[in-house]
């Protein structure tokens, strides 16, 4: 009989591999943090190049004072379930706005943004439904679906063919969700959206979109993918987090269906999960305001573009698409790793992303610019990346 | 799941079975002998994004979806030309 532990063998071996230089890529720790774009890491300043803190809003004063006396007026947490304790005050408030602010009809809380999908899309969707997934979907996706009682289907990343192809092999008479992302996480690539739609639409599909990274990023006043499309009336559902742009924690959806306020009483991950604190919850208030002023998203596409061409001057492969996430593609992990620390020792702090949890098998660098990043940051940036380049080919040829 | 019939013609099991031990053969690197027997992450230690990439290959060349739902009992290479097999022969 093999070990309660023995699945993590695999795990455990290539973690080791991947720390027998001493430091480990998947536990830093941050010692302090200056503003939204700077910390301390190992006793050194860094640039921080990995927070999906798009719009750098972790330290807006009025959030930081609302949270303050959300803290001194209801405490610091609900100690429970909303269905159970009750919502307070701020939860409504902050589902109102929300939902105002997409122009939809209705919004629930969830307490990140991770539960939203799986608690959504698992009660969304029961035995006799069928999901139909991009692959590239985040893992709260797929989680979703494994919990859900479902059909699931995946189809190829960001093909509309594809998935018109899989819909119409199923009858239609079958309820069917297709689930995708307004930019996914890994390679910042946007989905393309008008021509999913029309395939769902063609299919008798309801559409869901995470806008999780989109969110902040995207469209006039932020709200997404649905918006810069221009297709936010096609969308059925919008998921998303509090967690990037909004500089905070917690999670939400949204529909025009009148329906969705059933989702309190049938989403798991709603019923049995202590509600949002009141002091995340103000501040989230704050900053979802602070969200559609477009000087923000300026300051934001101009840094991502200078790093994103930036980048590939100095020959570093890239995502598809120029966007605040840039995914640096490198061959191997083991020079992923070199980068990584090259990168850390001169200062910035990026995410290591190995497979499996990358599309396409790839060794990533996983960059998320920041509306906050100074001119001279983004310099700084680039000559880190340059100088472990150089360090990069000198051990090449050094190995031969 | 009935439901995800496939549009193409039914196929022969042995040749599924053909196809998919052609594919593993690519991710062989430490020249297992490829069978219906075989396990595919433990023998052969592929992970889960080639099988999934595997399984788009399949899903194209025999016009079906394969459930992810229906992923979790495929252990060999047996057990993955099965599934194949039933879903692009049913309706």
């Amino acid at each position: 009989m093999t070990g309660l532990f023995d699945k993590f063998s695999s795990v455990a071996r290539a973690h080791k591999a991947i720390t027998q230089t001493g430091r480990d890529p998947f536990a830093v720790r941050i010692d302090r943090v200056f503003s939204p774009t700077e910390a301390e890491i190992g006793g050194r300043r860094c640039i921080l190049l990995g927070s999906n803190n798009y719009l750098g809003l972790t330290f807006d004063q009025d959030a930081i004072s609302a949270a303050c006396e959300a803290l001194s007026d209801y405490g610091t947490g609900t100690t429970g379930s909303r269905v159970a304790n009750g919502s307070y005050a701020p939860h409504q408030d902050l589902e109102h706005a929300l939902a105002d602010y997409y122009g939809m009809r209705s919004a629930v809380l969830f307490t990140t943004g991770y539960q939203a999908n799986l608690g959504f899309i698992s009660a969304i969707t029961g035995k006799d439904d069928i999901l139909l997934i991009d692959s590239d979907c985040h893992a709260s996706i797929y989680d979703g679906c494994k919990l859900s009682d479902a059909t699931v289907i995946r189809f190829r990343h960001n093909d509309a063919d594809d998935l018109a192809r899989r819909l119409r092999r199923l009858p239609s008479e079958t309820n069917k969700l297709v689930v995708i992302e307004g930019i996914y996480s890994m390679l910042g690539d946007r989905a393309p959206l008008a021509e999913i739609v029309e395939a769902a639409k063609a299919g008798g599909a309801y559409v869901l979109v995470d806008e999780a990274h989109s969110l902040g990023v995207l469209g006039e006043t932020g709200r997404g993918l649905g918006e810069e499309t221009g297709l936010q009336d096609q969308i059925d559902f919008v998921t998303g987090t509090f967690s990037k742009s909004v500089g905070t924690i917690g999670g939400f959806c949204l529909s025009n269906h009148p329906e969705l306020e059933s989702i309190r009483l049938a989403a798991r991950s709603y019923l049995f999960t202590a509600s949002l604190p009141p002091s995340v919850v103000a501040s989230a208030r704050v900053t979802l305001d602070r969200i559609s002023d477009p000087r923000l998203r300026r300051n934001l596409w101009h840094n991502a573009e200078r790093l994103y061409h930036g980048l590939k001057e100095l020959g570093f492969e890239v995502g598809p698409e120029m966007t605040p996430i840039i995914g640096v593609r490198l061959t191997d992990a083991e020079k992923a790793l070199a980068v990584w620390y090259a990168l850390l020792e001169n200062g910035v702090y990026v995410n290591l992303a190995l497979p499996p949890a990358t599309p396409q098998g790839a060794c990533l660098l996983r960059c998320s610019v920041c509306a906050a990043h100074t001119d001279n940051q983004i310099d700084a940036i680039l000559a880190a990346f340059g100088k472990a380049r150089m360090q990069l080919t000198d051990e090449t040829r050094a190995t031969g | 799941m009935s439901q995800l019939k496939s549009a193409g013609a039914p196929r022969d099991y042995q040749e599924i079975l053909q196809a998919i031990c052609t594919e593993l053969a690519k991710a062989n690197r430490r020249g297992v002998d490829l069978n219906e027997e075989t396990d595919i992450t433990a023998d052969l230690e592929v992970d889960s994004i080639a099988v999934m990439d595997l399984l788009f290959l399949l899903e194209e060349r025999y016009d079906i979806s394969v459930p992810l739902n229906e992923l979790g009992e495929v252990r060999t290479i047996g057990d993955l030309s099965k599934l194949v097999h039933r879903i692009a022969t049913e309706g």
